[in-house]
């Protein structure tokens, strides 16, 4: 039975999609219900996996029970179905992405039925969708596989940014037109590889590449490579490909945007990760003496730009999303430093970002619902009127700040150990700087809901009434920011039982 | 990259491998189309000649001299032992690109569907007068 | 075809650089049938030429047909050239490193094909290969496909469907310019070559799904051919003709129940003790051995698939047709 548990992962939520289509004519309240269910099935399968990983290794599953065969003309036996696997790199992603999905949709059922009325028939089935679609690519072991999964998480991305009326039709088409290219790109780049290398499994292709390289580096290869990276940097909006992510995740309503900003980009950053060091391997990356610069200043530039765009914007949902943007730098650079912090500090951020991601968005969600505005100068008296919401939303900015024991302490110091072992001064100065930005905004936003109004506590002032966020809402929001401080907090668990086995034994210290 | 040398080599190869002069430069008509026109249309159109663009290569790269197509006929299908690889068509690629061009497809008629929302929204197409109107 | 491509985005006409495409779609579908890839070719015939080139029209036809031009932005354009010169010369550059064209030993026809062209007849009694191969060797990829082909249909319906009960107040809105009223005794021709064409495409796409294992076809071809039928008969007489036999709610339930007769059968496997769509497992409740229980779990997907492609087509056409309203249209 455990056997099964890497499909169950993606069954969940794509079963539980077609049944709430189905619940959308008959009886729409059951929807939902059938979402988290979904939901809740895959991540407990998630969960066992990561343990089961943790203890035995890499976990292979063939579809259709198509696994390695013996080919005549060829040395070794190749895989001739579709693979997926559950290996150290990918299991705490899954467990990540299938967890936070199920806290948003408890999460956004209240946001669902009051800015979306009357139009919901298929959102809970596009959001399991676009789930099954992001734990897909997380999850496959073959890189055709990987580029239908990232169409059906794409297609359903591209429809719940258009629930939000007004300007989100065309964020949505530009990002349409940009993931488009992105995705273009990768089929493209999975060409160059398919011919010279003959398969499109992942584990055959890490072996073969090596073998194929051996009379020299293969053009053909590196621009497929070059091409997939390209595609995945698209997807992921890093510098200079981030033009559609603030419009896209500030136009759709907040339940899509939850969903979507904390895990769509992350993922892209995976398919990244598994195309370099598994498909690849590090010592072509350390091969490629011309990229890796190239890489570096991209991320610099990522990081500083994100940083200094969210100083200029007034609108709270802008400024999460420049903030999106320059975590996508992190985590970039710290995969392109190719040493043994960078990496770490990359693949831990994948996770410690999803989730702080995620915080941010719902504590924002949370505001925008109560106070119907957005904007900086709407917060007077927040913290009186949302007291819990905003403890949330501090203790999430603290976290992006980097302060211990937050997991954003973590990823900083190692893809700072990362960037000073590898001589890589700019990047470590953007780091540091766009800790002092968000600290900067932190306490422009303190200042404003805190000071700028009466303080209600002292005789003779008004009494500012509590508004809190509804229970639904709240409490999802205060155990993801609650959640911060324990992933921080575990970080070294983390670190030395599975993402130190997922770094390739071939790397320098 | 190349010496002067090298130079007729690289012409050489060029015109040896032609078809695949012709599908990037289909390719790259495609990707201009979808980024630089302002009709919102034209993009999409862009996005389908860029896509079959692909298409096209990866069915040249399956493409097999003389060979036949990849079904199996009768007197084959009784007596297994006598097919012969090289007679027929790759099927791989063929089904990579039935999935590329479904998918494709997909994406073309979300891609109208949401430009013809906004052209409900600003009565037009053009990607500058929405711009215009929206910043009013 | 490079020329095609040209012209298309280059016309002025909207409308006019619809019909361009399809005709480009068309050309590209000969090239490769001519390369020996006759489903891919039958799939774009079918798709790219047909239901593509329909879809645009349609977006096109309640909107002002033509481009304006706006001068500027050339250099932008130019920029763009530019960027788009070099990838290509970037693409090209790995010229050199490809095998010859047409080679049979080239990695791509010698690593993992051989096995399915040499052991596919055993393993599934299906000669068509790509048959064999989309549906049973890479099946999971098609499951996937066909949920992009229904994602595409709900999320199409989610973008443009106003459900409004009082239609007559729509007249007002903005920017919609209100398509020429029909008149009945208008192409007549039309309407009756399509009398006489729908019934047969119909049954010719039934054929084709039945006998995909046979002969060049299977699930998508089929369900597009019978999605076309049932947008011929729209577009021939009337929207509203196509509607008062197909209500949208059996439309929209039925482009669900294909995804999920795939996925159900997947299902059955796991329950049988097999791994996903590992169809062989069901040699107990399916007649026949394991490989003819193959062949069904194959003909029972492909059934799938052509029934979510065959509604989802119809669907999305109308929704593109009629701005979401369901009521008139092309």
């Amino acid at each position: 039975m455990t056997e099964q548990l890497p499909i169950v992962i993606i069954l969940g939520p794509l079963l539980a999609a077609v049944l709430a289509a189905f619940a959308g004519w008959f009886r729409p309240k059951l929807s939902h219900p059938f979402v988290l269910l979904g939901l809740a099935v895959s991540f407990a399968a998630a969960l066992k996996l990561v343990f089961i990983v943790a203890d035995g290794g890499a976990q292979k599953y063939w579809l259709g029970g198509w696994g390695d065969k013996v080919i005549p003309s060829q040395k070794e036996p190749f895989v001739v179905g579709i693979q997926i696997t559950v290996d150290h790199l990918n299991t705490l992603l899954l467990a990540a992405v299938s967890g936070i999905a199920l806290l948003t949709a408890i999460y956004a059922k209240r946001l669902v039925d009051t800015e979306l009325a009357g139009r919901q028939r298929y959102f809970d089935a596009l959001f399991a969708l676009l789930v099954a679609g992001l734990l897909g690519i997380s999850i496959t072991g073959d890189i055709f596989n990987l580029y239908v999964f990232m169409e059906i998480a794409a297609l359903s991305s591209y429809a719940l940014i258009a629930y939000g009326k007004g300007r989100s039709y065309m964020a949505s088409f530009n990002y349409l037109i940009m993931g488009t290219m992105g995705a273009c790109l990768y089929l493209l780049g999975i060409g160059f590889i398919f011919i010279k290398g003959g398969t499109l499994n992942i584990d055959d292709l890490s072996r073969i590449i090596p073998t194929l390289q051996a009379n020299g580096p293969s053009q053909a290869l590196f621009v497929g490579f070059v091409l997939i990276i390209l595609g995945a940097w698209a997807k992921m909006a890093f510098f200079p490909f981030h033009g559609w992510l603030p419009n896209a995740y500030t136009y759709a309503p907040t339940a899509s945007a939850s969903v979507l900003a904390p895990l769509a980009t992350k993922v892209a950053v995976y398919a990244m990760l598994r195309i370099m060091l598994t498909v690849y391997s590090i010592d072509y990356i350390n091969g490629l003496t011309g990229i890796q610069p190239i890489a570096l200043y991209l991320s610099t530039a990522a990081i500083v730009m994100g940083s200094f765009f969210s100083l200029t914007q007034t609108n709270l949902k802008m400024i999460a999303c420049y903030f999106i943007i320059s975590e996508v730098g992190y985590m970039v650079g710290g995969a392109w430093l190719a040493n043994k912090p960078g990496l770490t500090g990359a693949m831990y951020h994948l996770v410690a970002d999803a989730a702080m991601t995620s915080a941010l968005f719902m504590a924002i969600g949370c505001i925008v619902y109560r106070l119907g505005q957005a904007q900086l100068d709407d917060l007077k008296g927040v913290f009186f009127k949302m007291p819990v919401t905003m403890a949330a939303f501090v203790v999430t900015m603290a976290a992006l700040i980097g302060v211990p024991p937050t997991c954003g302490f973590f990823s900083k110091w190692y893809l700072i150990q990362g960037a000073a072992q590898a001589g890589v001064w700019h990047f470590v100065a953007a780091l540091l700087l766009s800790s002092l930005v968000k600290a900067i905004i932190l306490f422009r936003i303190i200042e404003i809901g805190y000071n700028r109004v009466p303080h209600p506590a002292i005789e003779g002032n008004p009494a500012i009434p509590r508004n809190e966020a509804p229970l639904s809402m709240l409490i999802p929001t205060a155990a993801m920011a609650l959640g911060l401080v324990a992933l921080g907090l575990g970080t070294s668990t983390l670190v030395n039982t599975i993402i130190a086995k997922a770094l390739p034994a071939a790397l320098a210290p | 990259m190349v010496d002067s040398t090298a130079g007729s080599d690289t012409m050489e190869n060029l015109i040896a491998n032609f078809n695949y002069v012709i599908v990037v430069i289909l390719m790259m008509i495609g990707l201009w189309a979808m980024l630089a026109q302002k009709n919102l249309i034209k993009k999409c159109i862009g996005m389908a000649i860029f896509q079959t663009g692909i298409i096209l290569f990866f069915i040249s790269i399956g493409a097999k001299n003389e060979a036949k197509v990849p079904i199996l006929s009768k007197f084959v299908v009784e007596n297994s032992s006598a097919i012969i690889v090289n007679d027929y068509a790759n099927p791989l690629t063929q089904i990579l690109m039935l999935t590329a061009i479904v998918v494709g497809v997909a994406t073309l008629g979300v891609g109208l569907a949401l430009a013809q929302k906004v052209y409900q929204q600003h009565s037009t197409f053009h990607e500058d007068e929405i711009l215009e109107n929206q910043r009013k | 075809m490079v020329l095609f491509a040209l012209i298309s985005l280059s016309i002025q006409n909207l409308m006019g650089a619809a019909i361009v495409f399809g005709a480009y779609s068309f050309m590209m579908c000969l090239i490769w049938a001519g390369m020996g890839a006759v489903d891919v070719a039958f799939t774009e015939a079918a798709v790219g030429a047909g239901v593509s080139t329909v879809f645009i029209v349609s977006t096109i036809y309640n909107t002002s047909a033509t481009m304006r031009s706006r001068p500027g932005g050339m250099a932008f354009k130019f920029f763009i050239g530019v960027v788009v010169t070099l990838a290509g010369a970037f693409l090209l550059s790995a010229l050199t490193d490809f095998p010859d064209w047409g080679d049979p030993n080239s990695p791509v026809n010698a690593t993992v094909v051989p096995y399915y062209i040499e052991n596919s007849i055993d393993d599934t009694h299906v000669p068509n290969l790509v048959t064999s191969v989309l549906a049973d060797y890479r099946g999971f990829d098609t499951l996937l496909e066909t949920t992009v082909v229904f994602i595409a249909c709900i999320a199409i319906y989610s973008i443009l469907r106003i459900e409004t009960a009082k239609s007559k107040t729509d007249e007002t809105e903005e920017g919609i310019t209100s398509p020429p009223s029909y008149n009945p005794s208008d192409s007549l021709i039309v309407r009756q070559a399509s009398r006489f064409m729908i019934p047969f495409m119909q049954l010719f796409a039934l054929y084709v799904i039945a006998h995909g294992h046979y002969s060049p076809g299977g699930g998508f071809q089929g369900g597009v051919i019978l999605g076309a039928s049932l947008i011929l008969l729209a577009i021939s007489f009337d929207l509203k003709f196509l509607l008062r036999h197909w209500r949208e709610k059996s439309l929209m339930l039925l482009v669900a129940s294909g995804v999920f007769l795939y996925a159900a059968v997947g299902l059955a496997c796991v329950f049988m003790g097999g791994n996903y769509l590992e169809y062989g497992i069901l040699d107990s409740i399916l007649p026949g051995d394991q490989a003819m229980a193959r062949s069904h779990g194959i003909l029972l997907v492909e059934i799938g698939v052509g029934i979510t492609v065959m509604f989802s087509m119809v669907a999305i056409h109308i929704n593109l047709a009629s701005n979401g309203r369901f009521d008139r249209g092309l």
